[in-house]
């Protein structure tokens, strides 16, 4: 879920953008550690960040029959781990606001702290604390709760600038999460299951590039691939 | 080829052989100007001298430029519209109530402005985005000194983009034309399967590249020379004057 651009008072906007600032640092860092170990890495990263673009330029259609932008950001950190998400992420939302007009410059630290930072490092928490869970609902957790979080994280932002005159921050908090609720808990779950997808795909047929990616890397019992 | 409609137009409008530095000033400086003002009027001075700029300027075509201004649209609506409401005990002078929630009139002045300011703040970003290609924008962070490492992934997803989105079109056509999208379950199915023939597409043509360029010798970035453009003083002194003559102005206002 994108903060428009304008749509945050300028101190916001450049408080965002200051908290988001070390984490972005942190995976510039990390992607020119894995650039310089493994030199392939660099184009596969690169083709990583235009799948995340592309797949968030599709239209899900949800449950409830409306339809919303899956954050792609989910698959990612699991992927390639939250560091290297938080820069690759930011990418992506820098070409999100130029070349579709979601998002924003000025909002975009926000939106980078709601969607690169906190929804990749939650998800992959969850992922990671479900290590001896099947694969499948590890991932589909995983992407889920990336996708929670940052609709949690983007209310919150809303509230913050815009507390309710009369309940306050709280009640700001409910009314942003109740409104964008109908969009997001749907996504969050045909999110999961797609997530669920491709990580299959991945491992069926990329398993010597994802090595030292992680467990979704390591030479495991060769599961059924993509059935459908 | 896939396209973007705001990429088009930022390689074919009259401003393409600009400096990207003149551009940059004028957008970023008239966005900054919308955003940390609080007068309504500077917003509507912005949203006039960005719309001037991008369609008789630069001539991007309308359509693109209206499509980019409206595309936040439902974000910003329903967003205005939450906080133009307030929710528990009622206030005093509430205009409209409704249970626990009501509207007043501070609540309907701020949803007034956060309107306002997201209307004038997308059009100035939006003169940026449709005068300026993202490559041009790239080679610009190059100079200032964002990391080559970051620059260099970003060119390499900016090629990815499109290659993608063919990929995307031609898969979607293939599985339309096959009623996959007919039904919920076949259309979640349906994207289910475009996702990871995308990926794959994505993974296969990276690795190819990676291998053509080794053969090669190639293994560092894929730099290229910069088009020279010269910076227009004459533009940059319109701007400035015009940037701190708004600026003083909703200062006066203020």
């Amino acid at each position: 879920m994108h903060i428009a651009e304008g749509f945050l008072p300028p101190l916001h906007a450049a408080g965002w953008t200051v908290v988001a600032a070390p984490f972005v640092v942190h995976g510039a860092r990390e992607v020119r550690r894995v650039v310089t170990e493994r030199p392939d890495a660099r184009l596969l990263l690169g083709a990583a960040g235009a799948f995340t673009f592309v797949l968030s330029a599709l239209k899900l259609p949800s449950v409830t029959g409306s339809s919303s932008h899956p954050t792609g950001t989910g698959v990612g950190a699991i992927v390639f781990r939250p560091p290297v998400m938080a820069l690759l992420g930011t990418v992506v939302l820098l070409f999100q606001a130029l070349l579709l007009a979601h998002g924003g410059l000025t909002t975009l630290g926000a939106n980078v702290f709601s969607m690169a930072v906190v929804g990749p490092w939650a998800g992959y928490g969850c992922y990671r604390l479900l290590a001896r869970a099947p694969l499948g609902v590890a991932v589909f957790v995983g992407v889920a709760v990336a996708d929670l979080a940052t609709y949690v994280t983007t209310s919150l932002q809303l509230a913050l600038a815009f507390p309710d005159p009369t309940s306050g921050l709280l009640g700001a908090l409910l009314r942003f999460l109740g409104i964008f609720a109908v969009t997001q808990v749907p996504l969050a779950v045909v999110e999961g299951i797609l997530g669920v997808l491709l990580v299959r795909a991945l491992r069926s047929w990329a398993g010597p590039e994802l090595a030292g990616f992680g467990r979704v890397g390591e030479p495991g019992p060769r599961e059924e691939t993509v059935d459908a | 080829m896939a396209r973007l409609a705001i990429d088009d137009a930022a390689w074919g409008n009259r401003w393409r052989q600009r400096s990207t530095a003149e551009k940059a000033l004028l957008a970023l400086g008239l966005l900054v100007l919308a955003v940390t003002s609080r007068e309504v009027v500077t917003g509507a001075a912005v949203l006039v001298l960005a719309v001037g700029c991008a369609l008789v300027g630069a001539r991007v075509p309308w359509r693109t430029y209206l499509r980019v201004v409206l595309a936040p649209l439902s974000f910003v609506v329903l967003g205005a519209a939450s906080v133009a409401v307030t929710v528990g005990a009622r206030p005093d002078g509430a205009l409209l109530a409704l249970g626990p929630v009501a509207v007043t009139d501070g609540t309907l002045t701020t949803a007034g402005q956060v309107l306002a300011r997201a209307l004038a703040a997308t059009s100035a970003m939006a003169l940026l985005a449709t005068t300026t290609p993202v490559s041009d924008l790239l080679t610009g962070m190059r100079r200032l000194r964002v990391p080559e490492v970051v620059v260099d992934v970003a060119e390499v997803m900016y090629r990815f983009v499109f290659l993608l989105l063919d990929t995307v079109a031609t898969v979607r056509e293939a599985q339309t034309a096959r009623l996959g999208y007919a039904t919920g379950p076949a259309a979640r199915r349906s994207l289910g399967m475009l996702g990871s023939a995308v990926l794959r597409q994505a993974w296969t043509r990276a690795q190819r590249l990676d291998a053509g360029l080794a053969g090669r010798g190639g293994s560092g970035p894929l730099r290229t020379l910069p088009a020279l453009r010269p910076v227009s003083v004459p533009f940059v002194a319109v701007t400035c004057t015009g940037l701190v003559a708004l600026t003083a102005a909703s200062v006066v206002l203020a």
